[in-house]
């Protein structure tokens, strides 16, 4: 019954086509084929045959298969068409209404916000004012407004409360303890992997694999393994074909390939449509001002900011984030999730629905921390247009599961129960005690987890995990690196009495080194 | 794709117990009747439901079949033909893990080609539910529905209209038969056809130039002044 049968295949191939059509990629491929048409070494007998064999040689092939590559890995995994539209979304009733009730939430705390000080959501800004701001554009971060009054709209914390309460209405679960209850924090019947199927999931990550990450170290001669990589992801680089990137990414990327790999894998080009595309949003921040813009300015101010390794990249963060916000593109992938962006209407129009938008127009509200999505890759990209389109598509495909409540298994519900059942299976003594002193080991992890360890780990250590999410195309690489954090530092942890003491015992992972840890995780 | 749903009444899931019904038991079965309320029995092509936390899934039909030779069999003789239960679907497993949410609450499409006998002359069907784990306060079945196969409705449609014998209570064609007749107005067949398949052209190739793409505006007609968030 599972697997594709001929007509849900048929459904699959009708909408990837029709995707496809909607991209440049359609309009450009018709043109080279139209050309080729045109030379005099065509005959009308075999014109579909040849014509095909032509656009194969000039590499039209290549970019077709990247681009249907790309679309699959969107539209996989979804429900079936006879299903109606909000289960195609999220299959469990429950958590579709937690969702809609944590979004009313957000919602009714920025509506406060609003009235409290007496801000518009949005305006359009006065010509003066336009002109100053696009003066200094690349300077964003000199200005001072006075924003103590905002406050972001979430934290970590807040987040992690409401996942906590999350209950099956159908489960036999009582208050009482009973053997219904689990130990961890999340209290869902998830299905979540065993050490033995990450295992063979990861299996590239074993110990008798070379790894960046281990055998790239100053120590170790360059020849034995660094060299003989470039010249791999060099070779990589030159097929131009996705999957062969992301088998590379598997192992880790060289410092020096990361970039054009990482753009490889997601289908990322920026050619001068994009570039007309990234001043047009540009143009869109200009010309309006929303509240979100003083909400990201906060963030950007209280973490990347703040931060020894990402302060200075501050300016570029204004940038990215801001025509972010504006990105109609990514309600996109509002289509897989529960989630759903908030609505407003224009004002004096209430009601009426030609006159209804969503607010922001990328329909994401950001929260505390937001900006670490960003400012990691600051480090790999430094033209703003390409880092935003990177960025884009990072956070379409995996950061967007990190802070929405569904039961993907990408999601961040079932990373936690992942990291907890992970945790309780092969440390389970160390679980106990943590438990009973009250510092549930998930209070500490989900801060880590939600930001995809962004601002945590050391920065070169962060994009080597990065690589690897990339090329195993799983967040479940976050999960398992927490268990690793926590069983790499039990000996400290069992000695400890409260919450404050095991945070203080966790509170730096700077000096951690990843695929060893890992390696130890998964595979000893 | 599929055919017309079929009209029948679906039961509420009868839990299956032993001994006194009044004391608490969960024996993790239950069964789902379905009939089909004409008196002819109904080939089934395609079944489709809700899953509703149950775990495996097995299909009872009851069939009638052609008596070929007169036999002794347990089931109710009528006539020249026999009325059986056959199996049409054996544990089938809806859920891939019975203690864990997956596949909990999706929705499913069974087609007469998995089922183990083909389901025609059907007269009811039983759908036997079952529920291992003890997690779960309830398990069922929502939305479920039943489509006849595809080809039979369309063609003997077609043929009816190829041989121009409707179906003698159907007035208000005639009618408009009759009309269609006493108008000299009206152009030639042909005529109407050749001119609305050129109309039918342009729409099609109208609607296959149309892009999806959107050109990436959030405001209306360059507005997007706003106070507050809608809560609906």
């Amino acid at each position: 019954m599972d697997g594709a049968t001929d007509m849900e295949l048929s459904h699959l191939v009708d909408m990837v086509t029709r995707n496809l059509k909607a991209t440049p990629l359609y309009t450009d491929m018709r043109q080279a084929a139209a050309a080729q048409a045109q030379k005099d070494s065509f005959h009308l007998g075999d014109l579909k045959q040849s014509l095909l064999s032509a656009l194969e040689e000039s590499g039209w092939e290549r970019k077709l298969r990247n681009a249907v590559y790309r679309e699959m890995l969107i539209c996989a995994q979804r429900e079936l068409s006879i299903a109606p539209p909000e289960d195609q979304k999220e299959p469990l009733t429950y958590m579709r209404k937690a969702q809609g009730a944590w979004e009313k939430r957000i919602l009714k705390s920025l509506n406060s916000m609003c009235t409290e000080l007496s801000v518009p959501l949005a305006r359009k800004r006065p010509p003066q004012e336009q002109k100053e701001l696009l003066s200094r554009w690349t300077e964003l971060g000199t200005e001072e407004p006075d924003l103590s009054h905002f406050r972001p709209v979430y934290a970590p914390k807040d987040f992690l409360e409401v996942l906590v309460n999350l209950r099956n209405p159908n489960s036999n679960w009582t208050e009482q303890a009973s053997h219904f209850n689990l130990w961890g924090l999340v209290q869902l019947p998830l299905r979540t992997k065993t050490r033995k199927q990450l295992q063979t999931d990861f299996s590239e990550l074993s110990i008798s694999e070379p790894q960046a990450g281990v055998d790239d170290s100053p120590e170790i001669p360059v020849d034995v393994f660094a060299s003989e990589r470039t010249k791999l992801g060099r070779r990589v680089l030159e097929a131009e074909h996705s999957p062969l990137a992301q088998q590379y990414a598997k192992k880790g990327c060289p410092t020096g390939l990361r970039g054009a790999i990482w753009a490889q894998i997601l289908g990322v080009k920026v050619d001068s449509v994009d570039q007309l595309y990234y001043q047009q949003l540009k143009s869109y921040v200009i010309h309006h001002d929303l509240l979100i813009d003083s909400l990201i300015y906060k963030d950007v101010k209280l973490t990347a900011a703040n931060d020894d390794y990402y302060f200075v990249f501050e300016d570029l963060l204004h940038q990215i984030l801001l025509i972010f916000s504006r990105d109609t593109s990514v309600l996109k992938c509002f289509a897989h999730t529960s989630a759903t962006p908030a609505k407003s209407y224009i004002r004096g129009k209430l009601g009426m629905e030609e006159f209804q938008v969503t607010y922001p127009p990328s329909g994401v509200i950001p929260f505390h921390g937001f900006t670490m999505y960003a400012a990691s890759l600051c480090f790999v990209y430094d033209e703003p247009a390409r880092l935003y389109f990177v960025f884009r598509e990072m956070y379409t495909r995996y950061f967007f599961h990190l802070h929405h409540m569904s039961s993907h298994p990408q999601g961040i519900v079932s990373l936690c129960a992942l990291f907890e059942s992970l945790l309780q299976t092969h440390e389970p003594e160390l679980f106990y005690h943590l438990k009973g002193v009250g510092a549930q080991p998930l209070k500490i992890a989900f801060k880590w987890l939600m930001r995809a360890f962004a601002g945590f780990l050391g920065s070169d250590q962060l994009l080597l995990l990065w690589d690897r999410v990339l090329g195993f195309n799983s967040l479940e690489i976050l999960s398992v690196l927490a268990f690793a954090i926590f069983s790499f530092r039990r000996t400290n942890l069992l000695e400890v009495s409260s919450y404050a003491a095991a945070e203080a015992v966790l509170s730096d992972l700077t000096t951690l080194k990843l695929v060893p840890l890992l390696q130890l995780a998964l595979f000893s | 794709m599929t055919g017309k749903p079929l009209v029948c009444s679906i039961r509420n899931p009868h839990p299956i117990t032993i001994g006194d019904p009044r004391a608490e038991f969960s024996s993790g079965c239950a069964v789902v009747d379905v009939t089909f309320p004409s008196t002819k029995s109904v080939d089934i092509g395609e079944i489709t439901f809700k899953n509703n936390y149950t775990a495996l899934l097995s299909i009872k039909l009851k069939v009638r079949e052609e008596n070929e030779k007169e036999e002794e069999e347990p089931a109710e003789s009528d006539g020249e033909t026999t009325l059986t239960w056959v199996t049409g679907l054996k544990n089938v497993q809806l859920m891939p893990d019975p203690h864990c949410e997956d596949r909990a609450q999706s929705y499913y499409r069974i087609k007469r080609e998995q089922l183990l006998t083909p389901p025609d002359n059907v007269l009811s069907v039983r759908l036997v539910l079952q529920q291992p784990s003890p997690v779960w306060l309830s398990f069922g079945l929502d939305d479920i529905k039943f489509y006849s196969p595809k080809d039979e409705t369309s063609e003997l449609m077609l043929s009816e209209l190829v041989n121009g014998d409707m179906p003698a209570d159907d007035e208000a064609m005639n009618d408009i038969r009759k009309r269609v007749k006493e108008n000299k107005d009206i152009p030639p067949v042909e005529e109407i056809s050749t001119s609305l398949q050129q109309m039918w052209a342009l729409s099609e190739t109208a609607r296959i130039n149309q892009t999806e793409a959107s050109l990436g505006r959030f405001d209306v007609d360059g507005s997007y002044d706003i106070n507050l968030l809608s809560y609906t």
